[in-house]
Parts: structure tokens; C-alpha cells; sequence
């Protein structure tokens, strides 16, 4: 049975009445968010290696390792059953980091660094360890999450997908057997008697979309029942009795905490069921068709990812609409073309979805994978559809939704882990009051950064790329090349045909390949072109020759607007103080160049004439200044929705809890 | 100053295009209707059918749209919104519905505590909700320390206790009474006009009336609410609150009368809120009588301090539309334009938000022409008005108690100018009707606010000041008495041409002349016995020593009275004294005007200068422009006549200057020559100009000094500054 009582020992913190146990939400207080953020900005005490807390933890190190492994298990119950009075205590915690990291060695073969028992430390106080990356996150987390789930708190490792889930349950399993401690791994479709079944494990890895959507399936089943309602049923059993797929949000340890909280929080999740669509096909093909007739600036106006009708435009389409079924309404008519609009100007295939098995499948931008069985809202979906010539699906109609910033603050204790915190480390604090701490490196980085190349085209991008891929595959050394898109990875994946190199593509398209693709990727000579899938988390594993010759060498062929995104893909190679070297050959056609800083990037394409260049620092500081816009003007979309839904989720006060 | 509160009463819905909610699914299961003490009243306006949601308990009202009439009118908490958006769009009143309108109505309906659904809300959501209502009471008090509501109690069974009794006064026996009162009142005011407002600063404002007032104001006010409040009664209204409001710190009552609002007709609106101002004209007229009637005394006084709050205050106060009191809402239901205010705002909002920043999706106000019309004229005009009002408490606060006066008109200045500047930029910066003309929008007002900066603190313009004055004489080309003495001749014939040194005439004074005769004859005395002791007694002769120096001083002095007697001439020209031939015998004070010695150029014009322009007129003074009363359409260029700096005096040359004389200088009431100044005024003597016609003598100047060019808002500032520090005396 699950016991949080550690969780909860010494810290106050406001228990919500549901049937689960979870963290109230707190009221909100704009005020104190914004002081939050002033005292994120303030300097941090640094964590060493040589500290305090790493001497207590060693010097435990002769005792525990003299024990037998049932002493080791026995000790650590002994370990936990303090804490569920005491709460995580340094000198209780030492212990069982000592007795965890003795059990690694044991069953895993792998001994923790000093520097991971801080990163441990850092989670089980509830805040974000940032390690640099390739610093073996996974394994900090096994420190903490194997000293809280002995003492029964149901611990939940979130990561961004599933292959990360399931590759990282699998890796530390023997670790977690070795405490008795059951693991489970949620896949996307896993039906629901399973997933049951696996959220009751001690230890659950699953990526956070199929988390927040259980967590919806739940509030959808319990409604907003209470927790003494739901007992008082159970015991009548007259009623069969609701039964959740979770057992409470206890604690989550989140793996690539920004991406997650910061990244994927743009969006709410949404859980939809599909209902017959009322309005048939033929509107929306009719709706596309008369989309594509209209112009640009006379008929609609756009601007970034907006794009609306002019007057002009609503009188041409009232003639060209006719007086037929819905097309009488001239509220109908704006809303199905402005979606059309949309459909066919702002979402490109190969780029924002992907068409397989005759479906239309979003991508997502920041993971670069495929997202099956979401679908966009309002009658978008169906545009799309059409616009693509696909059947039909019929509408969705939303059932429950949530923003991961409600979400994960519902945890008693919320924790993270990532390579990339410094830039959002305000934001962090400011919406889930969690605070960055920094964690030394184990050995210093030994990954060289060659100049950057911009080029005027991207046509000429690529043939740099290609030809820059090929030469550093020559020298027996692996290449991985990171593109933005699906459609780019294939320009390059028929560019490399054309030259006769083998290479390997990993995109949302070959995703069931993926972790072929990636086990392959550090062979000597061998070229992988990968969106952002290959980013986060992967961990390409290299040849004893490649690593002699140089390591992998990753090249960046297009900038992101978070230059966390960037660091993620360097962060492949040079991982645990191996060799290794990244360089980022970008055009001015780039989608950052254009949308942020179009005057520049004109500027910049009509004085420039001589085309391949190498440029040094002014052009890493443009880039720096460029990304810190994209960055400020997306952190600020995403306050602005948080403070949107808060004040729409108060204006809403007469809706049950539950079904807002 | 009845509170009609009609909070929002315009468009609950508001037009939105998308279709498909995303909230959708949070309401389409519920089944609301509305709190069973909310009623729906069906009103006409300008021939258009409103219907009005009234919340009886908390007393406020909300339009409803036909569409949202329509749905709302269906809500009877069986039906869930689904199938009562379905309902309402197969009916089709026009277009159809979007679901954003329909969530927009809930949440707007919640927030007007009219709706109840059919499932347990979200305490925690309802208890936050409530706490912000309280802190926005109080961010209300904090925006408007002007206006401080103090709830005291429900007047309702007082009120209905003697509705049975005063409705009469609502019927046509009321109104023939009030007409009989009030009509021969006004003919009698008219008759006595002059008597009335004789005097009338003084007579309102002296210490002994004020405290009077004191005690009629509020008594008059209170007549004033419950006419109001029997108002509402009588048609069947309820009043629910009645208590203090601190109107610029002044205790006034008020009662809630917002219950007329749901008055279908709109007569029975009008009176409501006019029957304020009738009960006090009728409590003026009556006062008018007892004023006529009974003899000076305290009854007199407080009968003309009734007149003068009841008959004069409410129609400036109360029956001014330009302010939120009665007279806006009588004027609301006059043009039946509920919310004029509000409303105007709004599209003065939509004009600017299409026209100048060319948001072309800005959702247009639905106004009819002459609506349109209305606000546009509306909205300015109280604004300034309002603006007038604002400024004028804020200096008479200020000016009445220092530091607390400073803070107020401080806190005063940021609600008026800082907070509608503060909203303007959130305006800009988030209205998501400017989403798609953000850029434009922000540039185009940092390039307003350039411009104005610029013009304000860049744009050098003239910097002038006025000033008044008469032609006068230098004061070396008037005789006076040098002392007090009957006149013995002229020394030169008047008429005659004198140049300076010449004696012109002498005084002669018997008792002076004696008054010398016996101080020489004590000096003499002295003298002597000085001598004799000087060297026979040292000691005595130190005393006689001392008595001679002052017997000699006594003389001189009286010697040099006597040589005043004497006039001597101090300037060329022409002697020149009225009766001149009179004069001799006659008896002279000291002072005393005798005659002048007159040249043509020696005339000057004699420019009064308050206060708080001196500074300028000395520190930049470039030259002046000078026209004569008796031709103002030639202006002629003119120096200094001699340099300006002569101190502060409270005298004016000639009561011609004077407020009372048809001048400027406010003079003392009190001084029945009208020349005291209430503050010091500086003399700037300008030199006659050459090219201007003869001017004669006292006639009236016209001036404007010259001090080049200063930006528009330093010239403020300089002014601010005087005005504070003269108000403050710091």
C-alpha cells in the first residue's frame, strides 16, 4: 500500500479533498509570483562535490559495503521508516544514498558519482538538478527514487516519450528488484486494465503526455467526488465504485524538466471523444477550395500564426459561398474559411504533420515526433484533412483538459532533472516554485565547438552540410546531423543519395526504427540525420574507433528559438568526458532569421554577396541576442496563458472543479 | 445624490466570432436558470425593446440582448446549454449564436450572481471570487478618497411606514401644491434679486454664516434622499441602504434608489431621480417666504442659507448633467440612453481603436445614428467638466489643510490624469481588439506621446504676461503738503514754466513757528548755561552738555518740518493746481495733493503687477506692448520708465484697477475707496510711448509684458509652482 507520510512530515502543504491524494491548488497570488521570480534571479549558494553532504555519504561507504544484500534492504526499510516521521533529513537521506549507491554496484555494476548523490539530494528537496549533459541523469534519479519508494510514496519518472520511459524503467530495473520494488513503464497504447496495473507498480516511468491523459481519464471517471464519498461507496458496494487508473499524485521526478514544464505547458492537454461529424465532407472541401481562391493582403491578412479575413475578403467570400446550408450564415462562413485559411497557409505537411496510413498525424515541433491520435480543435483537423485529400475524421468534442502547470503542482513533491535550466530557471520558480540547482561536472566537458557557418541560401546549406558530413565521416568518425523538420531531414536524406553516402534518416516518419537508428549512430563512418528526436535523452553509444579517432560530431544545420533546444543536440556528443566536436551551419532562409529579425536577415541576404563564410563571435552574439527575443516573446506568451486560464478558470467559478 | 447603480446594463453579450467554444465542454452538461429573485423586466428604449435582469437583493441590473433573451428566457434548469444552444440556433433570430457568446453569458451571469445550476460549484473559485469583490471595494475607496460610501442602514421600513402617507405628493395634488409653492418663489427671487445676491461671497462664505450652513446642509440633504427614497416607494421600489457619503470630506447622506432602474416607465425613472432637486426647490421657495416675511436674525439667516443650498447648490451640483449626479440620470431617460457615460466611452474607444489605429475587426457599439450623436457630444464635454470640477477641489483641499491638502491633491492628480494614462497603455498593450494592430497601435501612441512631449517640453512659445494699468504722473511731478499748514502764496504764479530748485509755494503753521521760536530760545538757554559751568563745574557741566544736544536736536528737527512748509519744484515744466486762487488760508494736511509740475513727456504708464507675475516682469523683461483704453486697436512698443524695484504695496494708484472699478486686482470688500489689494501688487512704471496718441491723465492701460519664449510646460510648471506656493504659504 502507498504511504506518502514522508512527503508530508515537516512541510506544510494543503491537502486537496478529491479522491486522490494531491496538492490543493494555491490560490494565485501575482504578487508573490512576481517576487518568486526577483529571488530566482538572485545568486545561489553553489553545491561541491567536496561538500558536506557527499563526506557523510562516503564515509558511510565502508559500513554499508560490509553488509549482505538483505541487510542492505533491511537497513534502508529501517532508513525509510524514520523518514516517514522525520521527512527527508540530510543525515537519514546520506544513509540511504550510501545504502542505494552500495545496492547500483551490486545489481547494475555501476557505482553513483559524488556529484549524483547532489543531483539525488537536490530531487528529493523538490527542486530541478541541473547536470550538464550526458552527466547520467537516469541514474541520480535512482538514488531518490528508490530511497522514497521504500517508504511506500509512489513515485513517478516522467520523461518526454516512451521510448526514454520504457529504455530508462529497463536500465534500472535490476536496481529496483534489488529492493523489491515493482516497476512500471506506460506505452502509449497500452489499454486501460494495463495501465492500471502498472500505475500500481512502486516506481512508474511514463512520458507526460500519457501521464496528464490518465490523470484527465481519471477526473473524468471520478467526477468530483471526495475521497470520504468514494470509501463510504467502496464499503456499500452497492454502486460499483469508481476505480482510478492512479493511486495520487504523490512525487515526480520530471526528466527534462524544461521541455516538459516549459516546452509542452504552451498547449493544455486535451482528452476528446470523436463524434459523428454533422456538417459531412463536402463542406470542408468546398471551404478549402474557396480558401485557396482568396489572396493574400487583398482577402486575409497574416502575421506570424495568425491569420484573419479582411472586409474585402468576407464580401468576396459571401459571393463565391452561395446561399446553401450552412453558407448562409455569415458567422458559419468566417469561422469554417478563417480554419480553411489556416489549414492551407499556416500548417505545412512534413513540417507541423506528417501524412501516414492516410491519416493526418501532427508532429510535434519541439520533440519532432509523431503525436497519434491528437488532432487539432474546432474543425482544423478536418480543414487539414481535406486539404489533404484523407477521409474525414468527425469532430472531437472535448471531454476534460488541464495545463501541465496545474497539473504538476498538484504533486506533494514536484522534482526535475535537466541538462538545460539556466534560461527558464525564472520561470520555473515564478509558475511551479521550483528552484535550479546546479551540479558540478563529474569530468570537465572535452566538447569542442568549431566556428559557425552561415550561408545566404538554404539550398547552399545543405550542400555544406552534406559535403561537411561526408568529410568528417572519412576520417572514421560518426556524424549526427539535427534538422528542424521532417521535411528538412529528407532534403538532406535525397541530397546524400544523390551523392551516393549511406546514411541513416530518424524522423517522425521512421520512428519505429528509432532505437536501431540510435545503436547504430555511434559506428565508425556512419551519417544520421535526425530531427529533434535524436535530442533529448538519446544517448548514442560509440565505437571504441570512432572514440579514438574524434568522437561524434554533431552539426546543427538550423537554429532554434530556444537555444536550449541547441545545446540538447550538442549535448549528444562528447558525453561523459569523451572527445567530440559540434558546429551549427545555418542560411539566412532559417525560420528564426525570418520571423524574429526579418529587417536583419533581408539586410544581411542584400549586402552579402560573397556566400560561404565562417563567422566568429559577432555573429554567436547576434544569434544569442536573436534567440533571447524568440525566448522572451515566448516566455511571455506562456504567462500570459497562464493568466488568462486562471482568471477564465475563476470567471467559471459555477462549473464543478472537476470538469474545467 | 441618489446611487442609480446600472452596472453594465449594456450588452451583456458581446458579438465574438468564434463558433466553437474551448470551454465548451466545462458548461455544455449544465442546466442553469436564473436565482429565483432574479426578475426580467421588459423596458423600451428609443422604440427598442430591452429586457433588464434585475438581481432584487443585490439591487443591480443587466441588459440582455434579444439572442440573449432568448436563451436566457429558455433556462429553466431541466434544459443543458447543449440542447439550449441548439434550440436557440434552430430559431435562428438572425444569426446564429456562437458558443463563446453563450459561455460569455454564463460567466457574465455568475459574476452578476443571477445564475444557479444544477451542480456543486467550485468553493474554492466562489470563495476567491468573493475575496476579490471585497478587495476591489476597497480598491474602489482607494481610487476615489473623494467619494467614500458609508453604508448605514435599510431605510426600508421607515420608508414604507410612511409611503401610505406622502404618496399624494406624487400625484396630481402633489404637483398643483409644488407649482403653487414654487411657482410665485422663483417670480418673488426675481423681484428681490438684487437684495438676494448682494454681497453674495460674503454673505455665504463668512465665519458666522458658514456655521449655519453647517447645519442646514446636511438636514437639506436629507429631505433630498428621502424624496428620493419615497420616490422609489411609492411605485413600488425597494430601498435597501441608505448611509454617509464623504463627498470631499463632507459628510452628505445618500440612499441607494438603483431599484428605479427597473421601472418600466420612464416618467416614473425621471421623477425618481428628480425628486431630489423638487423636494429641495420646493424646501428653497418655502424658505424664500420665510425670508421675506420675518425680520434680520437667525431665522432670517437660515431661511437664506436653505435658499441658497436648496435652490442654488442643486441645480449647479445636482442638476448638472455633466456629472454623475441626478441630472445625468434624468438625462439618461430623457434621451433613453441608459449608461450614456459608460457607453460613449466605449465608442469613443471603437473610433479610436478603428479610425486611428485602423483595428478594422474592432467590433462596432450598436448605436443608431442619432445615439452615435450623442455620445460623442456627451463624452467630451464631461470630461473636461469633470476635469474642471477635480481641479478646483483638489486647490480648495490643498488650500485648506497643507500637508494632508498636498497628499490629496496628489492622490487626486494620478486618479485623473495618471490612471487614465495607465489604462490607455494596458489598452494598447493587451486589448485583444488591437491583437492584430499591436505593432501599429504602440508605435502610433509613442509617436502621440513624442509629439506631446515634444510640444510640451520643446516647443518654445511666447511667454507673456497681462497686466492693467493707468496713466500716471512720476512721482517727482507732484506737489504735496510737506507738512501740515494753512497755505500762504504761491511763489510762482501757477501756469508759469519752473525749473528744478524753484520755490513754488509756502505753508505756513503758527504752532510750528512758535514751536522754533521756543526750542531756539531753549538752545540758547542751554548754551549758556554751558558755558558758565564748563569750566567751573565739570560734573553739572556734563549734564547741561547732554540738555544742550538735545534742545538742538528738538530744533533741527522742527526746523526741517518748517522747511517742508516750503514746496520747491524737483522737474521742468508747467506749474499747474487746480483753484489755485482758493487756496491761500487754506489748511493743508501733510501729504495732501497741492498741484502738479507738468511736461507732456513726463507722463508714464503706471502698471499694477500682481504678485505672482512680478518675477518674470523683472527677470525677463523684453520690451512690452501698450494700448490705451481709448484706442485698443493700435498697440504700441514701449520701454521700462524707470527700473522695477519697488517693493510689495496694498494700495492701488486708482480704484479704476480694482475688481470693483471694472479692473483685475481683486480689492478688500471692507475698504470703501476700493484701493487695499487683497495680496501685494508691484508698481512697474512704463515710459509713455512716443507714436501713441495724447493720452490724458487716469486714463486705463492695457499691457502685455514680453519675456520671449519658454516651452509650454515650464511655463506650467512656473505656474504650479506659484500657485502652490502661494496657496501653502511655504
Amino acid at each position: 500500500m502507498f504511504d506518502a507520510r514522508a512527503l508530508l512530515a515537516g512541510r506544510d502543504i494543503e491537502v486537496a479533498d478529491g479522491a486522490y491524494l494531491e496538492q490543493a491548488d494555491p490560490p494565485a497570488q501575482a504578487v508573490e509570483e512576481w517576487l518568486r521570480g526577483w529571488v530566482a534571479r538572485l545568486p545561489e549558494r553553489r553545491v561541491s562535490a567536496s561538500g558536506n553532504f557527499v563526506q557523510q555519504v562516503n564515509a558511510l561507504e565502508t559500513e554499508i559495503s560490509a553488509q549482505s544484500d538483505d541487510d542492505l534492504r533491511r537497513s534502508l526499510r529501517g532508513v525509510a521508516a524514520r523518514m516517514q516521521l522525520r521527512g527527508f533529513r540530510d543525515e537519514l537521506v546520506a544513509r540511504a544514498f550510501a545504502i542505494v549507491r552500495e545496492a547500483a554496484q551490486r545489481s547494475l555494476g555501476m557505482r553513483h558519482y559524488d556529484v549524483q548523490l547532489l543531483a539525488g539530494q537536490a530531487l528529493l528537496r523538490g527542486r530541478i538538478a541541473e547536470m550538464a549533459t550526458g552527466e547520467g541523469k537516469t541514474l541520480a534519479a535512482t538514488l531518490s527514487v528508490c530511497t522514497a519508494a521504500v517508504g511506500g510514496v509512489a513515485v513517478h519518472v516522467v520523461t518526454v516519450n516512451d521510448y526514454l520511459a520504457e529504455r530508462d524503467a529497463k536500465d534500472n530495473t535490476p536496481l529496483y528488484a534489488f529492493f523489491g520494488l515493482s516497476v512500471g513503464i506506460i506505452q502509449q497504447d497500452m489499454p486501460i486494465e494495463d495501465r492500471r496495473q502498472q500505475y500500481a507498480c512502486d516506481v512508474v516511468y511514463v512520458s507526460n503526455k500519457e501521464l496528464t491523459f490518465d490523470y484527465l481519464k481519471d477526473r473524468i471517471a471520478l467526477g468530483g467526488i471526495s475521497d470520504a464519498q468514494l470509501k463510504l461507496r467502496r464499503l456499500r458496494g452497492a454502486y460499483a465504485a469508481p476505480v482510478s487508473l492512479l493511486k495520487g499524485l504523490h512525487m515526480a521526478i520530471v526528466d527534462e524538466a524544461d521541455s516538459v514544464l516549459i516546452d509542452e505547458a504552451r498547449t493544455p492537454l486535451i482528452i476528446s471523444e470523436t463524434l459523428p461529424d454533422e456538417l459531412g465532407a463536402e463542406i470542408y472541401h468546398q471551404a478549402i477550395d474557396m480558401a485557396r481562391q482568396l489572396e493574400a493582403g487583398g482577402h486575409y491578412l497574416q502575421r506570424d500564426r495568425d491569420i484573419w479575413l479582411t472586409p474585402a475578403g468576407e464580401a468576396a467570400l459571401a459571393q463565391m459561398a452561395g446561399e446553401e446550408g450552412v453558407w448562409k450564415s455569415a458567422l458559419w462562413r468566417k469561422e469554417l474559411i478563417s480554419q480553411a485559411l489556416a489549414a492551407v497557409q499556416l500548417f505545412h505537411r512534413d513540417q507541423h504533420y506528417i501524412l501516414a496510413e492516410n491519416k493526418v498525424q501532427i508532429v510535434d515541433e519541439s520533440t519532432g515526433r509523431v503525436m497519434p491520435d491528437r488532432s487539432w480543435e474546432r474543425g482544423l483537423h478536418q480543414m487539414i484533412e481535406a486539404k489533404e485529400q484523407c477521409d474525414i475524421t468527425g469532430q472531437r468534442r472535448t471531454l476534460s483538459q488541464i495545463t501541465y502547470q496545474r497539473f504538476f503542482r498538484r504533486y506533494l513533491l514536484l522534482a526535475g532533472m535537466t541538462g538545460t535550466a539556466a534560461e527558464v530557471g525564472v520561470e520555473l520558480k515564478r509558475v511551479y516554485d521550483l528552484s535550479v540547482t546546479r551540479i558540478p561536472t563529474h569530468k570537465a566537458s572535452r566538447r569542442r565547438r568549431l566556428p559557425d557557418r552561415l550561408y545566404r541560401t538554404s539550398a547552399e546549406r545543405w550542400q555544406a552540410v552534406a559535403a561537411r558530413a561526408r568529410e568528417v565521416a572519412g576520417e572514421g568518425r560518426s556524424v549526427l546531423v539535427g534538422t528542424r523538420s521532417v521535411e528538412a531531414s529528407e532534403i538532406l536524406s535525397r541530397l546524400l543519395d544523390e551523392q551516393g553516402v549511406a546514411h541513416t534518416v530518424l524522423n517522425a516518419r521512421q520512428d519505429k526504427a528509432e532505437a536501431e537508428a540510435v545503436a547504430t549512430a555511434g559506428q565508425a563512418g556512419q551519417i544520421t540525420v535526425a530531427t529533434n528526436m535524436a535530442g533529448r535523452g538519446t544517448d548514442i553509444k560509440l565505437a571504441p574507433e570512432v572514440e579514438a579517432s574524434g568522437g561524434l560530431h554533431v552539426i546543427l544545420t538550423e537554429f532554434h528559438e530556444s537555444a536550449r533546444i541547441d545545446r540538447q543536440l550538442f549535448g549528444r556528443s562528447a558525453r561523459q568526458g569523451n572527445l567530440g566536436s559540434v558546429e551549427a551551419i545555418v542560411s539566412l532562409e532559417d525560420d528564426l532569421f525570418q520571423r524574429v529579425a526579418p529587417g536583419l536577415a533581408k539586410w544581411g541576404a542584400d549586402t552579402w554577396r560573397r556566400s560561404a563564410a565562417k563567422k566568429g563571435y559577432l555573429f554567436r552574439a547576434l544569434i544569442a541576442f536573436v534567440q533571447c527575443r524568440a525566448e522572451a516573446r515566448d516566455r511571455k506568451i506562456r504567462l500570459d496563458t497562464i493568466k488568462r486560464d486562471r482568471k477564465w478558470l475563476q470567471a467559471l467559478g459555477f462549473v464543478e472543479k472537476h470538469r474545467k | 445624490m441618489a446611487n442609480l447603480e446600472t452596472v453594465g446594463v449594456d450588452a451583456l453579450m458581446s458579438r465574438k466570432t468564434r463558433l466553437f467554444s474551448p470551454s465548451w465542454h466545462s458548461v455544455a452538461d449544465l442546466k442553469p436558470r436564473l436565482v429565483p429573485q432574479a426578475r426580467i423586466l421588459r423596458h423600451v428604449y428609443r422604440g427598442q425593446v430591452w429586457h433588464v435582469a434585475q438581481d432584487q437583493s443585490g439591487g443591480r441590473h443587466y441588459r440582455l440582448s434579444p439572442a440573449t433573451y432568448a436563451l436566457v428566457g429558455r433556462m429553466d434548469g431541466e434544459q443543458t446549454v447543449q440542447s439550449l444552444w441548439e434550440q436557440v440556433n434552430v430559431d435562428g433570430l438572425g444569426d446564429a449564436c456562437t458558443q463563446d457568446e453563450v459561455v460569455d453569458l454564463l460567466v457574465q451571469l455568475h459574476a452578476a450572481d443571477l445564475l444557479q445550476v444544477d451542480t456543486t460549484p467550485d468553493s474554492a473559485a466562489l470563495f476567491e471570487r468573493y475575496q476579490q469583490k471585497r478587495r476591489s471595494t476597497w480598491k474602489q475607496y482607494l481610487q476615489n478618497p473623494m467619494s467614500l460610501k458609508l453604508p448605514l442602514f435599510d431605510p426600508d421600513r421607515l420608508l414604507s411606514r410612511w409611503t401610505s402617507r406622502v404618496a399624494w405628493c406624487f400625484r396630481r395634488t402633489g404637483w398643483l401644491l409644488w407649482l403653487a409653492v414654487v411657482v410665485p418663489a422663483v417670480v418673488l427671487a426675481i423681484r428681490h434679486w438684487g437684495e438676494l445676491t448682494h454681497n453674495l461671497s460674503d454673505q455665504v462664505l463668512s465665519s458666522g454664516n458658514l456655521l449655519v450652513m453647517a447645519f442646514v446642509f446636511p438636514l437639506v440633504k436629507l429631505m433630498h434622499e428621502l424624496g428620493h427614497g419615497f420616490a422609489v416607494r411609492v411605485w413600488g421600489g425597494a430601498v435597501h441602504e441608505m448611509g454617509l457619503m464623504f463627498l470631499v470630506f463632507a459628510p452628505v447622506p445618500y440612499v441607494n434608489a438603483s431599484a428605479a432602474s427597473s421601472f418600466p416607465a420612464r416618467g416614473q425613472r425621471m421623477v425618481v431621480a428628480a425628486a431630489g432637486m423638487l423636494t429641495e426647490l420646493f424646501l428653497a421657495a418655502l424658505a424664500m417666504y420665510v425670508w421675506l416675511l420675518v425680520e434680520p436674525g437667525v431665522t432670517r439667516a437660515v431661511a437664506y442659507n436653505v435658499m441658497f443650498i436648496a435652490g442654488v447648490s442643486t441645480l449647479i451640483v445636482n442638476g448638472n448633467p455633466l456629472l454623475r449626479y441626478d441630472g445625468y440620470y434624468i438625462l439618461c431617460d430623457l434621451l433613453e440612453m441608459p449608461n450614456l457615460a459608460q457607453r460613449g466611452q466605449k465608442y469613443l474607444t471603437y473610433l479610436w481603436d478603428r479610425y486611428v489605429f485602423g483595428a478594422h475587426d474592432a467590433e462596432a457599439p450598436q448605436e443608431s445614428v442619432a445615439e452615435k450623436r450623442w455620445l460623442l457630444a456627451y463624452v467630451p464635454l464631461a470630461w473636461c467638466y469633470r476635469m474642471l470640477v477635480m481641479v478646483s477641489i483638489i486647490l480648495f483641499v490643498a488650500g485648506q489643510f497643507f500637508i494632508f491638502g498636498v497628499l490629496v491633491a496628489l492622490w487626486c492628480t494620478i486618479t485623473l490624469i495618471g490612471t487614465p494614462l495607465w489604462k490607455g497603455w494596458r489598452h494598447v498593450i493587451q486589448s485583444p481588439v488591437l491583437q492584430r494592430r499591436r505593432v501599429q497601435a504602440v508605435r502610433l501612441s509613442a509617436v502621440f506621446a513624442l509629439i506631446v512631449l515634444l510640444f510640451a517640453f520643446a516647443l518654445p512659445v511666447p511667454l507673456r504676461t497681462q497686466a492693467e494699468g493707468v496713466v500716471w504722473l512720476p512721482e517727482q511731478a507732484i506737489l504735496r503738503a510737506g507738512s501740515n499748514g494753512a497755505f500762504v502764496s504761491w511763489q510762482v504764479e501757477p501756469g508759469a514754466e519752473v525749473v528744478p530748485g524753484d520755490t513754488l509755494f509756502t505753508l505756513e503753521d503758527p504752532l510750528l513757528a512758535t514751536e522754533v521760536e521756543v526750542a531756539r530760545a531753549k538752545v540758547e538757554e542751554a548754551e549758556a548755561r554751558f558755558f558758565s559751568e564748563q569750566f567751573t563745574d565739570p560734573v553739572k557741566a556734563q549734564v547741561s552738555g547732554r540738555q544742550l544736544q538735545q534742545a538742538r536736536a528738538i530744533l533741527t528737527q522742527l526746523e526741517a518740518r518748517a522747511e517742508k512748509l516750503t514746496g520747491v519744484a524737483e522737474t521742468d515744466g508747467v506749474l499747474v493746481a487746480a483753484q489755485s486762487q482758493d487756496m491761500p488760508g487754506r489748511y493743508f494736511r501733510k501729504g495732501e495733493l497741492i498741484g502738479y509740475v507738468l511736461t507732456r513727456e513726463a507722463l508714464v504708464a503706471r502698471i499694477v503687477v500682481p504678485q505672482d507675475d512680478i518675477y518674470l516682469v523683472r527677470a525677463y523683461f523684453l520690451g512690452a506692448q501698450l494700448r490705451l483704453a481709448d484706442n485698443l486697436m493700435d498697440s504700441h512698443k514701449t520701454g521700462l520708465a524707470r527700473a522695477p524695484d519697488g517693493g510689495a504695496v496694498d494700495e492701488l494708484p486708482t480704484p479704476a484697477l480694482g475688481l470693483a472699478g471694472g479692473g483685475t486686482i481683486p480689492t478688500r470688500p471692507d475698504d470703501p475707496n476700493g484701493i487695499k489689494t487683497t495680496g501685494g501688487v508691484f508698481m512697474i512704471d512704463l515710459a509713455l510711448p512716443a507714436d501713441a496718441p495724447p493720452a490724458a491723465f487716469g486714463e486705463r492701460v492695457f499691457v502685455r509684458f514680453d519675456h520671449g519664449w519658454e516651452p509650454l510646460a515650464w511655463q506650467g510648471l512656473r505656474r504650479l509652482r506659484q500657485l502652490f506656493l502661494g496657496r501653502f504659504g511655504v
